[in-house]
């Protein structure tokens, strides 16, 4: 009778701890993803920690960009903003284009706005639903 | 009696050759480095010389003529960018500013960054890029060529390729480099400029060669 306690208790306590991992590993790794994903298509113009380069590469480690801005930040990755006003998102003069990014899927782009958000922002993270939802517009 | 005094001995030999040993090491530590010339050398009666970077008179941001000959006695560090680029440039042309701000008062040393986009990279864009992009160093030029193309051509003498490619980022396929040129224009090392354990590295070597110099 005792070996069956202890033989439940051991699968109860191992069951919890692999689903209090898995869930773990769940969410880092979506922040892992969107750093890897940042520091390929992002950090070379907007830096490793977000800081940018004076004027011409604005920094993006402000909480003010996805407060003020927060259905436009998707949109931004993926078409871009440019001075040429042919274009759908016209940025302010003197300011780089910022290239658009057609490769990246709409879980990529939530990925790497919750990375951001989870580094800098720490407002309430983007769902995948919210970002589909932005960039069907 | 006699074992102590021969184990003695053998301490104090011992002793000795970890210090013989001690000074070596410490000697070869010492030595000078020095920085090899990059490039393949052409020789003529068993004499060899190096390629150098062949002279050229560009305006910089200030539209002020900046020559080659104008930087005697001057080391200089060089990258190939464009204002629009979308991919490298920025990160090459951050890890120049890290270069200039870690010798920050070191008039021994001038900042070259060509511009391969002679149709868009007017000098008041390059003065604008500047001032935006926060620089403020001294002897620290953004360059304009003469012609379409000019800057393409010596970018080889600096082993980068430069070429319009309209599949390309922003328009242009091209190296991102720092080189390391020193004061008799023969290049002495270089670095990914995207890379910044190699741009570290670039930066010990600017020492050595900065210690060459004295």
């Amino acid at each position: 009778m005792l070996v069956l306690k202890k033989i439940l208790y051991l699968t109860i306590t191992s069951v919890f701890f692999s689903f209090l991992f898995q869930f773990c590993k769940y969410s880092t790794e979506n922040y892992k993803e969107g750093k890897k994903l940042y520091i390929s298509s992002c950090s070379s113009c907007h830096g490793e920690n977000a800081e940018g380069l004076g004027k011409w590469y604005p920094p993006i480690n402000n909480a003010q960009l996805i407060l003020q801005n927060r259905n436009n930040l998707p949109l931004w990755i993926r078409f871009g903003i440019y001075s040429d006003s042919s274009h759908r998102f016209k940025t302010q003069l003197g300011i780089a284009d910022m290239p658009e990014h057609p490769h990246l899927n709409n879980i990529d782009i939530c990925n790497i706005l919750n990375f951001l958000n989870d580094q800098f922002w720490k407002q309430s993270p983007y769902s995948i639903q919210e970002v589909n939802s932005i960039l069907k517009l | 009696m006699q074992q102590k005094i021969i184990t003695l001995l053998s301490l104090i030999r011992s002793t000795r050759i970890i210090f013989f040993l001690s000074i070596f090491i410490l000697g070869i530590q010492c030595k000078q480095k020095t920085l090899p010339i990059i490039g393949i050398p052409s020789e003529v009666n068993g004499i060899k010389t190096y390629p150098k970077i062949p002279e050229f008179s560009y305006l910089n941001q200030d539209s002020q003529l900046v020559q080659l000959k104008d930087l005697k006695n001057k080391i200089h560090l060089a990258c190939f960018f464009f204002t629009s680029c979308p991919t490298i440039c920025p990160k090459v042309m951050r890890n120049m500013g890290r270069i200039a701000e870690e010798n920050l008062n070191n008039q021994n040393i001038a900042y070259l960054c060509f511009s391969l986009d002679f149709k868009r990279d007017s000098i008041s864009r390059l003065k604008d890029y500047y001032s935006k992009i926060g620089f403020t160093y001294s002897n620290f030029y953004l360059l304009r060529g003469n012609s379409p193309n000019d800057t393409k051509d010596l970018a080889q003498n600096y082993l980068s390729v430069a070429s319009d490619d309209p599949e390309a980022p922003g328009g242009i396929n091209h190296s991102g480099w720092i080189l390391l040129i020193d004061k008799d224009n023969h290049i002495r090392s270089y670095a990914d400029g995207t890379n910044d354990t190699e741009v570290d590295r670039l930066l010990s070597d600017l020492k050595i060669l900065l210690s060459e110099m004295h």
